[in-house]
């Protein structure tokens, strides 16, 4: 368990988690809610959608995700311009969720990656208007610079497509985005399971954001939980400072005393 | 103008002139037998009909959503929450009416 004395700071605010979890691909709003209280995430993820008029009385994933006690991070998905994306962070803000957004400008449907121009032009305007903006992009070092520069809360670099599970494919970028981003690193989309998580945090991430590999888990509270220790295993590592790598063995036992 | 009998159901039904019934939105709760003007909008993408002049406030208390997290577009404007009760609703308005769902990336 991460105390108090190594707070993930994100906009001024600190949290004791460095999991952040979405609320998508759940079987139902029951799981969702035992799913995240597994993984100990303090911010959860949202997408903003019309109300089904037909049926307004539906259950509300709010009724089972108490915005007073997580923090609520609404989204862009699916928006594949920076007008929808803007609109959709006004929607969400008129909500009432206050003024943090998950940006996300996608290029097109099949691989989900990020409209490069698209993000920045939408990250300036919503940067302008007051939005504390949480940027999805590639693991492009120059973009999340960029982001950085305008004012975004954090960078969101993706370890591999959205839903892909493929874990970090190139963890040379995101270090050199590590190297160079004085706000928080979150990598966000395409970790598959823990030890993803957990090379994440090794390498110096500040948070990691996931969904899919929690829901399509086969069984997704038992992933929560193992998601929520791989975080805290790879931030100690982190922490810790690992090893050097060596090519050749070092015996680790005396050699004095030796009885032959 | 037409018959509005009230208070059936989650929408009132109101009675064509050929005898068809139809639901009306923002007739909800009035008394049987008062004529309404009718008119047509765009709401989340489908064509309602409803009484004229319907405020937000009535729109949004009638579904139901009086006291959840929504947030209500009118023509692409927000309308804040504080607007609702000033703000009627005009023939071919476009409506857009948005709550929070699960979602990831």
């Amino acid at each position: 368990m991460q105390g108090p004395k190594d707070p993930f700071v994100l906009a001024g605010k600190e949290y004791h988690s460095r999991l952040i979890v979405g609320t998508g691909k759940y079987k139902d709003f029951a799981e969702t809610k035992r799913a995240i209280e597994a993984s100990g995430a303090e911010i959860v993820t949202v997408a903003v959608r019309r109300v089904n008029i037909t049926d307004p009385n539906q259950e509300n994933l709010l009724d089972y995700i108490d915005p007073k006690q997580y923090t609520v991070l609404p989204n862009t998905a699916g928006c594949y311009n920076a007008a929808d994306a803007v609109r959709t962070c006004r929607l969400a803000r008129e909500a009432g969720v206050g003024n943090m957004v998950k940006l996300e400008v996608i290029g097109d449907d099949k691989t989900l990656f990020p409209d490069i121009p698209g993000t920045l032009e939408a990250a300036r305007t919503l940067v302008d208007e007051g939005f504390i903006v949480l940027p999805y992009i590639h693991d492009d070092p120059i973009s999340c610079k960029k982001l950085e520069d305008m004012g975004c809360a954090a960078v969101m670099p993706l370890a591999a497509p959205i839903g892909s599970g493929l874990g970090i494919r190139n963890p040379y970028n995101i270090r050199i985005i590590l190297e160079h981003s004085s706000v928080p690193v979150i990598v966000d989309a395409g970790v598959g399971t823990a030890s993803d998580a957990a090379v994440a945090l090794e390498m110096g991430c500040d948070a990691v954001l996931m969904n899919t590999a929690i829901a399509a888990a086969k069984d997704p509270i038992l992933m929560a939980d193992a998601m929520r220790q791989g975080v805290e295993a790879g931030r100690k590592a982190y922490l810790a400072g690992r090893m050097g790598k060596k090519l050749y063995a070092t015996a680790s036992s005396p050699l004095d005393g030796m009885i032959a | 103008m037409l018959l509005a009998d009230n208070g059936v159901g989650k929408l009132s039904i109101w009675k064509g002139r050929q005898g068809n019934t139809r639901s009306l939105l923002g007739c909800k709760g009035k008394p049987v037998g008062i004529w309404w003007a009718a008119m047509t909008l765009r709401l989340n993408g489908d064509v309602r009909e409803c009484r004229e002049g319907l405020t937000i406030a009535a729109l949004v208390e009638e579904l139901g959503l009086g006291n959840k997290r929504i947030a209500v577009e009118v023509n692409r404007d927000i309308i804040s929450r504080d607007e609702y009760a000033n703000c009627a609703l005009k023939a071919d308005d476009e409506v857009e009416i948005v709550h929070f769902v699960g979602g990831g990336c």
